[in-house]
């Protein structure tokens, strides 16, 4: 491996990681666009400078395109599911994988390197493929897979030819600009980027959640509580206070109308148009949930 | 070269209709012109053109041309069938970019690079998956769809990358292509949402706009198999490997997706469901078509595959316009649509006769030849005749609802007889009002639905009435006063206009589906050339990279190899079996010289996956 592959892999697969495990949005996206402009370079012979050249600019392209979208919401996203050094150590460990086992049994016409980075992609990706409530990592998650699998197809079939280079800049344009569509809309729907409306834990792996995870539509939870040994009232825990308003209260916002009405009755919306009307659940957790989705929920002021 | 104006039109309209989509006429302007542009473009395109691109080119073909112009027309009659009815804006700009992406794809003979521009047009055509209002649900089911689309495209991608390089020993195993071939054909699968990988699309059913669902499930993936057909019957087709086991694997995915894919648009009451479980259903064929591994499928499942898209296009349209109309697509409330509507009757009289076929026509005999050639006998094949024939279940089922006494619903739905403007006006000026001019008052009891849209329809003729009022008509004469060419005039006749689409849009949509449905059934027949164009071979690569040879450990040269006549001392050979069948000498041949077979003394594998000779049709 010559110090250029070398060091291509290296960042190739230390800016994925930060892609995925980042929980600032702006610099997942800059571990994405490192990882993605970088990979280019793990090819022997290298492509040609106007392949090279036309890959950095769709990576710096379509990682501007998420960014114009990032740039005017809240840009924290959940961050890993298993953590950084277990994300790091199933890298590292498909990275020798994917070494060893380059060329799959015969000789291979690309570089190790390559095969050994594009399993490494793979591996980091899978986590939030599978479970991915959140429509910028899901993203993320599939830019870097697609990006591993070409890779591993340098590693095994040689250099791409430049028309290849050229499709791979339009597919990876095209795949982060539905990314920046979808975020857009979820974060116009939602006010975050998860895709389920359900509220953020303050702890990941927290065995008993101190709080509902999303509250009732009556505003109550369903388990009754023991009065004097709940944990709500521990200090810093959000209390159950918060959504234990009145159900006639709740019950009031949620209705719609009454009557049909020139503006805004039973009346207009059902028609032609409504094909899919608002969830009424999600505009009311979207008006209580507070912008940054992993702030703590804190107990309102009594 | 006659390809670079389609893609430049395509490509270019579908950027411009994104980038004018705050102003909503002028995308859509620039969308449907663009959708006429292409139309033309497409049919200009001359097969065999090239155009070199670096290193490797671009090649139009005969399938190609057809399949793009297919694509545009029935696009445009989609894009003009929601604007009547339920419209998605972003529909004109995902069609382009869709079909700028797939006439390339078609163009490029490497099948990793056409399979990357496939995807790219397929992300962009995903975005017609948004509905207004967004909602973090709607938002969720497109991403399955993008998480399909990436996910099928990764793994086709390596499957094919895994034999586009010289093998040496590793070539003597069988195994090697097998699970080459299986990853590339169950990403085919996925891809079109087969059983049992079709979670993802019957939520996008669910969600998706009915008017987007032939793009999203027919017309994209279906471009996707036509790549991997490709990469198939050059890569593993002509081995004539033992890959039974991995046939299998492909057999039972295509078999489930016929059969499960047929009861379940049978259990479905909502025609979107319908919609799309059908599309699964006949995307099952295509799957076939993947696991007969002969050349000798090349051109019934390319015939397929042309015959699937523009029948499921016509469905749908179908399905939209009968929501559209009666407010309502479950089947139970849809009792009489067929007497309100025979037109729309009709057009799924046609759609089902171009689906199902009868013997002598395409469809029928492309689907038999496609299950003779994929299952031999056994209990197996006559489960897939009867799948296959079971869509006249679901098919019936909706006919019978149309045949029962109409419901309130349909009752109370538009009317499929034009309507004239200067009736509406009429009407209106004699004191009809708005709610007794649509029969809102003998549709009372029909809900808010019946009553919105009789509302409408009667707002549409007071706002015309207005409008002549505004614009000061001379009642002598019926002229606008200045003279026709006058400002006042063109306002008018806009507003005319306007008007008389509102108030006919219901047989706006029935004549689009009924030229959808001839549509279906010119090709389901045969006509436009289809089997011609689906026999015709595939663009070649440049570079002989996704060509194996056996026994070859150096890097392949690019310059052609010479072939030499086959000698008789009985050495194990790789090249294809001849076939009788005349499709077998148009399918795209393998470069693989007799020179360099395996140094083994195995003998050539005998196991052929499918028979070569040629069936009798049998009805499916």
């Amino acid at each position: 491996m010559s110090v250029l592959l070398g060091l291509a892999a290296v960042v190739t697969v230390a800016g994925a990681l930060a892609a995925i495990a980042g929980r600032d949005a702006r610099i997942a996206l800059a571990g994405l666009v490192v990882a993605l402009a970088s990979a280019p370079f793990l090819a022997d012979p290298l492509p040609t400078p106007a392949a090279l050249g036309v890959r950095i600019v769709a990576a710096l392209l379509s990682g501007y395109l998420l960014f114009i979208v990032l740039r005017e919401t809240t840009v924290v996203t959940r961050g890993s599911l298993v953590g950084l050094p277990a994300e790091t150590l199933a890298a590292a460990a498909a990275f020798v994988i994917g070494y060893g086992t380059s060329g799959l049994g015969s000789a291979a016409l690309g570089p190790a390197a390559a095969s050994a980075t594009g399993f490494a992609l793979a591996v980091i990706a899978v986590a939030p493929i599978v479970r991915g409530a959140d429509i910028f990592r899901l993203g993320v998650a599939l830019a870097i897979l697609v990006t591993g699998a070409e890779l591993i197809r340098v590693g095994l079939a040689g250099t791409p030819a430049p028309l290849e280079q050229l499709m791979t800049a339009a597919l990876t344009v095209g795949l982060l600009g539905t990314v920046a569509v979808l975020c857009a809309n979820v974060v116009a729907a939602t006010g975050g980027l998860t895709m389920r409306n359900e509220r953020r834990r303050s702890a990941l792996f927290e065995a008993h959640p101190l709080t509902p995870t999303a509250p009732s539509s009556l505003g109550r939870s369903w388990r009754p509580r023991r009065s004097g040994s709940t944990p709500d009232r521990a200090p810093g825990r959000a209390p159950a206070a918060r959504f234990a308003e009145p159900a006639s209260d709740a019950e009031a916002r949620l209705k719609p109308p009454a009557g049909p009405g020139p503006s805004g009755g039973p009346e207009s919306s059902v028609g032609l148009e409504s094909t899919a009307g608002p969830d009424p659940s999600i505009e009311s957790t979207a008006a209580e949930d507070p912008p940054r989705l992993d702030a703590p929920i804190e107990p309102p002021e009594s | 070269m006659s390809l670079v104006p389609f893609l430049a039109i395509s490509l270019g309209a579908a950027a411009g209709a994104l980038i004018a989509r705050r102003y909503r006429r002028l995308s859509l302007t620039v969308g449907l012109l663009g959708l006429v542009a292409a139309t033309i473009a497409a049919l200009a395109i001359v097969p065999g053109d090239r155009l070199g691109v670096g290193p490797g080119r671009l090649e139009a073909t005969e399938f190609g041309r057809l399949f793009l112009a297919l694509g545009c027309s029935t696009g445009l009659i989609v894009c003009l069938i929601g604007l009547a009815t339920a419209w998605q804006r972003n529909l004109p700009a995902a069609l382009l970019g869709g079909f700028g992406a797939i006439g390339l794809a078609l163009a490029i003979g490497d099948s990793i690079t056409a399979l990357m521009a496939i995807l790219a047009g397929a992300l962009v055509g995903s975005l017609v998956t948004l509905v207004r209002p967004t909602t973090a649900a709607n938002v969720q089911v497109a991403s399955r769809e993008f998480r399909a689309i990436v996910v099928a495209g990764a793994i086709a991608i390596v499957g094919m990358a895994w034999i586009a390089r010289p093998l040496g020993p590793l070539a003597e195993e069988p195994t090697v292509f097998g699970v080459a071939y299986m990853a590339v054909a169950l990403a085919v699968a996925i891809r079109f949402g087969a059983i049992p990988f079709h979670r993802w699309a019957a939520r996008l059913s669910e969600s998706a706009p009915e008017i987007a669902l032939p793009l999203l499930l027919a017309w994209a993936p279906a471009a996707f198999a036509v790549v991997a057909l490709a990469w198939t019957d050059r890569s593993i087709a002509p081995l004539l490997l033992p890959l039974e086991v991995e046939r299998s694997v492909v057999l039972t995915v295509g078999v489930l997706s016929i059969v499960l894919g047929a009861i379940a648009a049978m259990l479905q009451d909502d025609l979107e469901h319908i919609v799309g479980y059908s599309i699964v259903q006949d995307a099952g064929y295509v799957i076939l078509g993947l696991a007969i591994l002969d050349p000798v499928a090349w051109q019934p499942t390319r015939t397929w595959i042309l015959v699937f898209v523009v029948v499921k296009t016509a469905f749908a349209a179908w399905a939209v316009a009968v929501r559209t109309r009666f407010g309502t697509g479950t089947l139970p409330d849809l009792g009489g649509w067929a007497r309100r509507s025979p037109g729309l009757a009709i057009g799924l009289l046609l759609i089902v006769v171009a689906t199902l076929g009868v013997p002598g026509l395409v469809a029928w005999d492309v689907r038999s030849r496609l299950v003779d050639l994929s299952i031999t006998a056994g209990p197996l094949r006559l489960l897939v005749i009867v799948g296959g024939l079971a869509s006249l279940g679901y098919y019936g089922r909706i006919a019978l609802a149309g045949l029962r006494p109409p419901s309130v619903l349909v009752l109370a739905g538009a009317t499929e007889r034009p309507r004239r403007i200067y009736r509406a006006v009429a009407r209106v000026r004699a004191g009809a009002g708005a709610g007794t001019d649509a029969r809102a008052g003998a549709d009372a009891t029909a809900g808010a639905g019946a009553t919105a849209r009789a509302g409408a329809l009667g707002t549409s003729s007071v706002q015309v009435t207005t409008s002549i009022d505004a614009v000061g008509v001379d009642t002598s004469t019926g002229r606008p006063t200045g003279g026709l060419g006058s400002p006042r005039a063109i306002v008018l006749l806009e507003s005319l206009g306007a008007a008389a689409w509102r108030m006919n849009r219901a047989p706006i949509a029935t004549v689009g589906v009924l030229i959808l449905a001839v549509m279906a059934l010119m090709v389901g027949a045969g006509g436009l050339g289809g089997p011609a164009a689906a026999a015709a071979p595939a663009p070649e690569p440049v570079a002989p990279s996704e060509i194996f040879v056996p026994g070859q450990t150096e890097p392949p040269s690019p310059s052609p190899v010479e072939s030499r006549a086959p000698d008789d001392s009985g050495a194990p050979s790789f090249e294809p079996i001849p076939t009788d069948s005349p499709i077998s000498s148009e399918a795209p041949s393998l470069d693989l010289s007799p020179s360099i077979a395996p140094p083994t003394e195995t003998p050539a594998p005998s196991i052929a996956p499918a028979p070569t000779q040629a069936p009798s049709p049998s009805p499916s």
